[in-house]
């Protein structure tokens, strides 16, 4: 070890020095202080022009290359190593998720709207890289006109971390996107800087219709619903527009047969005159049984403030007024329910977040004693 | 001004001990760390002093003497020993004005 200190010195440095630096280093303990002194010291040697070994000007040139070679290779690899986001990263600041966990659904729609600001551009990639993301078609309409082919372009299979540039959407504008998927993963949508995203999934129109030229295929195995949240200016009332839209379909493999349930779609539309909501995540987590149907749950904003929670089907929830306890209805087929409800006032976060879990009852009905909100502080203003 | 320690760069806190050292006679490597050890407490990295060491020796502060083995002592120059007697008039110097303004707190 002593021997391999004294030869980080260079050739000259150790004509004179080496013997009496070897036997400094034999009396001396050799502690990582000491090493790192050493080494150091060895670079300041290599460094100071009298011990520095002479090179012929050709050896010099090609030493001077070399240094300058791995100086940019090593910067350029140091700085995608620093700066380079992985995709996990490059999530907006929003993000909003939407998992599969089987494989199914083979079409997906992204609607944007916006809202009066650029949306310079839609990122889309899957973070895990599991999907299968492939026949994009993009589609861009007026307001109120026909929806017409902005672009068509395929991402590359199995690829992740795509941006899909949509260009400057002018006040009114719309894009739909629409792609088909499979595989396992959670995927992420986002638009860029400014987190105005209307998305839904499942074969969903941005007229609400089912789009039958993309039916399910293949041999799900799982659930599949959809659903399609639209946000749309109000300037009259000076506020916002929610159309949530969902599609019911499913199919459920039980004792090795797939039943087909029924589909449906269903509209509700909310005027929201309050503060403008910038962002709305709604999501629903509902542990099912074999022959368990369709549940959905929707959440209106005003103000910023959950104010009613709504089921379109055999879920019926009000918040009461000073509390967040809400009555989801008979779940007939489920052990136990997750909601997670998230909004954002200013559109560059999530302003509230409430979380609900219950075991329910044999009856179906949420077990009062079960329920745990959490998140829930700034849920307390309410009004039926 | 013949002799300035503060030459030596990031070593002249080292040099300055070097030479303190060496003050007092001639020392190899090893005896000078042990020397500042005792003087000052502070522990002299081998790199660090043979960084210093070689620095003060360019300069002509200090000059190797005949080796008795491998260990080579060295001792001041006259050089060395005006640029010790420099360093000190000065560090005596910024004592004293810090020793009357500390008075005058």
């Amino acid at each position: 070890m002593r021997r391999l200190l004294v030869c980080l010195y260079p050739p000259t440095w150790r004509s004179q020095y080496a013997d009496e630096f070897r036997a400094v280093l034999e009396q001396e303990r050799l502690t990582l202080f000491v090493v790192l002194d050493i080494v150091l010291g060895a670079a300041d040697a290599w460094l100071t022009p009298a011990y520095r070994p002479t090179l012929p000007r050709s050896n010099r040139r090609a030493f001077r290359f070399g240094s300058t070679l791995a100086l940019v290779v090593a910067v350029i690899f140091g700085e995608l190593y620093a700066f380079h986001p992985s995709p996990a990263q490059a999530s907006p600041r929003f993000p909003v998720y939407f998992g599969v966990t089987r494989q199914i659904y083979p079409a997906v729609t992204v609607n944007v709207t916006n809202l009066g600001r650029s949306i310079p551009h839609l990122t889309l990639f899957a973070r895990f890289g599991q999907w299968h993301i492939d026949s994009v078609r993009t589609w861009r309409s007026a307001r109120s006109g026909p929806m017409r082919a902005m672009q068509a372009r395929a991402l590359p299979h199995r690829d992740s971390g795509e941006v899909l540039d949509l260009g400057h959407l002018p006040v009114g504008d719309s894009a739909t996107v629409t792609f088909n998927l499979s595989r396992n993963g959670v995927a992420q949508f986002g638009p860029g800087p400014i987190p105005y995203t209307v998305w839904g999934y499942g074969n969903l129109r941005a007229d609400g219709q089912p789009d039958r030229s993309a039916p399910l295929t293949g041999k799900p195995s799982h659930f599949g619903s959809g659903s399609l949240l639209l946000i749309k200016t109000q300037p009259a009332c000076g506020g916002d527009e929610l159309t949530h839209m969902t599609l019911s379909r499913y199919q459920v493999q039980a004792s090795g047969t797939v039943t087909s349930g029924a589909t449906s779609v269903l509209k509700e539309t909310f005027l929201n005159c309050g503060k403008p909501i910038r962002h709305l995540i709604l999501s629903l987590r509902l542990k099912r049984w074999p022959g368990d149907g369709v549940t959905h749950i929707a959440g209106v904003i005003q103000d910023g403030t959950l104010v009613r929670v709504r089921s379109p089907r055999w879920l019926s929830g009000a918040m009461a007024a000073g509390s967040v306890v809400c009555d989801f209805g008979p779940l007939p087929t489920a052990a136990e329910m997750r909601v997670t409800i998230a909004t954002s006032s200013d559109g560059s976060g999530a302003s509230d977040v409430l979380h609900v879990y219950a075991r329910l009852s044999p009856n179906g009905r949420p077990d009062p004693k079960s329920l745990v909100y959490s998140g829930a502080d700034t849920w307390s203003q309410t009004a039926p | 001004v013949a002799g300035d320690v503060s030459d030596l760069g990031r070593f002249a806190e080292p040099g300055l001990l070097i030479l303190t050292s060496l003050a007092g006679g001639e020392r190899h490597g090893y005896g000078i760390m042990e020397d500042v050890r005792a003087m000052t407490d502070i522990k002299l990295g081998p790199g660090t002093l043979y960084a210093a060491l070689t620095r003060l020796q360019r300069m002509g502060y200090i000059e190797a003497t005949r080796s008795e083995d491998r260990r080579r002592p060295y001792r001041l120059t006259p050089t060395g020993i005006r640029a010790l007697e420099h360093q000190i008039a000065g560090l005596r110097q910024l004592a004293a004005t810090a020793t009357e303004r500390l008075a005058s707190l």
